[in-house]
């Protein structure tokens, strides 16, 4: 029944940003929020209703934008890049505020057992690395970006993107180690 | 394998296989929209004034009028008998599908709904109306947060018969609402 339902997301942008329809954003945000709520709940090992802030936050900046936007990738990509950085800003401003510096976070002395366990070891593992490498892992490894594209979306350098995913792997598979989780025990 | 960095075929899947979609509060786009109205990002749907449904009655009418033309004639003649306009109407109560199957399962109801009356020789011809990509003219007179979203042309043999069908439609089970009006001929 809603307009534009069965649309490409560039025929649909294109009717709203002429008609700037309430019924044609409907569309959009239906198709797009679910994988953006995702993605923002897995960066944020959050509660619900901060990732969703972020996701409104989100939403309110792409319309904003959105007349800007080329195509050079996909809505979703464009989506989820706005996303994260809303993420990231919030999550600098809340580091400033808990005077955590990036440097207490000691790496990893040693490389522990794989990472292929249950869901639920595995998300709370990640849960518990630190803002920056949690964020590299989930967009490199989870969600398929590459170092220049996270250096782009965190403000950070492809290198410093590699390092903290190195890192990142390494403190997971220790943290599994010592939830007992060895090579061999995956499976969901 | 101590100090590796890359990932084996299985880590490799437990990680992608943690990217999902998460199904947002239902409140979350009432208060996006709210935000962007605030900022005049987005336009509220098209308001229903007396002008404007007036002039989409007659839009509907005509057009119902040219798509039947002689072919399929109203099922009588009589001073009350005659094709009936159904205007959907789509207020605040009216209860929007949540997602895009929802929103099929609807248009499945008020297509099967419409069969039932194409059975009883009742359905003339029925349309659902896209947002206006433009209003032409003078504003409406008032604005009641309402939008025109479709319409049925039904005959019936007389205005009792017409309210009756009326009442029946799917769309009042939504919280829509649904105007009636005789289709008048014009010679």
């Amino acid at each position: 029944m809603t307009p534009g339902d069965g649309e490409p997301d560039r025929e649909l942008v294109e009717t709203f940003l002429e008609t700037r329809s309430e019924r044609r954003f409907q569309v959009l945000y239906r198709r797009h929020t679910p994988a953006l709520l995702g993605l923002v709940l897995r960066l944020s090992a959050a509660a619900r209703e901060e990732a969703e802030d972020v996701v409104q936050e989100a939403w309110v900046r792409a319309v904003r934008g959105l007349p800007g936007f080329r195509w050079e990738s996909t809505l979703r990509t464009w989506l989820s890049g706005i996303a994260v950085r809303v993420w990231s800003e919030r999550a600098r401003r809340s580091r400033a505020r808990s005077e955590t510096a990036l440097g207490e976070v000691p790496a990893p002395a040693a490389a522990g057992p794989d990472l292929a366990v249950v869901r639920v070891d595995l998300e709370r593992a990640i849960g518990r690395l630190d803002d920056d490498r949690r964020a590299v892992l989930v967009l490199h490894d989870v969600e398929g970006f590459t170092h220049d594209e996270i250096g782009t979306l965190l403000g950070i350098e492809p290198g410093t993107s590699r390092s903290r995913l190195h890192r990142a792997r390494q403190e997971l598979r220790l943290t599994l180690a010592d939830q007992g989780r060895v090579p061999g025990e995956g499976g969901r | 394998m101590s100090g590796r960095d890359e990932l084996d075929p299985r880590e490799r899947r437990s990680l992608e296989d943690l990217r999902r979609d998460v199904p947002p509060s239902p409140g979350l786009e009432a208060r996006i929209l709210e935000h962007l109205r605030s900022e005049r990002l987005v336009r509220r749907r098209a308001r229903l004034g007396p002008t404007l449904a007036r002039a989409a009655v007659l839009a509907a009418v005509f057009a119902a009028g040219i798509v039947l033309g002689d072919r399929r004639p109203a099922p009588t003649d009589r001073t009350e008998g005659g094709r009936y306009v159904l205007l959907l109407i789509e207020g605040p109560s009216y209860r929007t599908p949540a997602t895009p199957e929802a929103e099929r399962e609807r248009v499945a109801e008020y297509a099967a709904w419409a069969r039932g009356l194409a059975e009883r020789g009742r359905f003339v011809e029925g349309e659902k109306l896209g947002d206006p990509l433009r209003r032409l003219g003078e504003p409406a007179e008032t604005e009641r947060g309402e939008a025109l979203t479709g319409f049925f042309v039904i005959g019936a043999e007389s205005w009792e018969e017409a309210i009756r069908i009326a009442w029946t439609t799917p769309h009042l089970h939504y919280g829509g609402s649904v105007e009636v009006r005789r289709i008048e001929t014009t010679e």
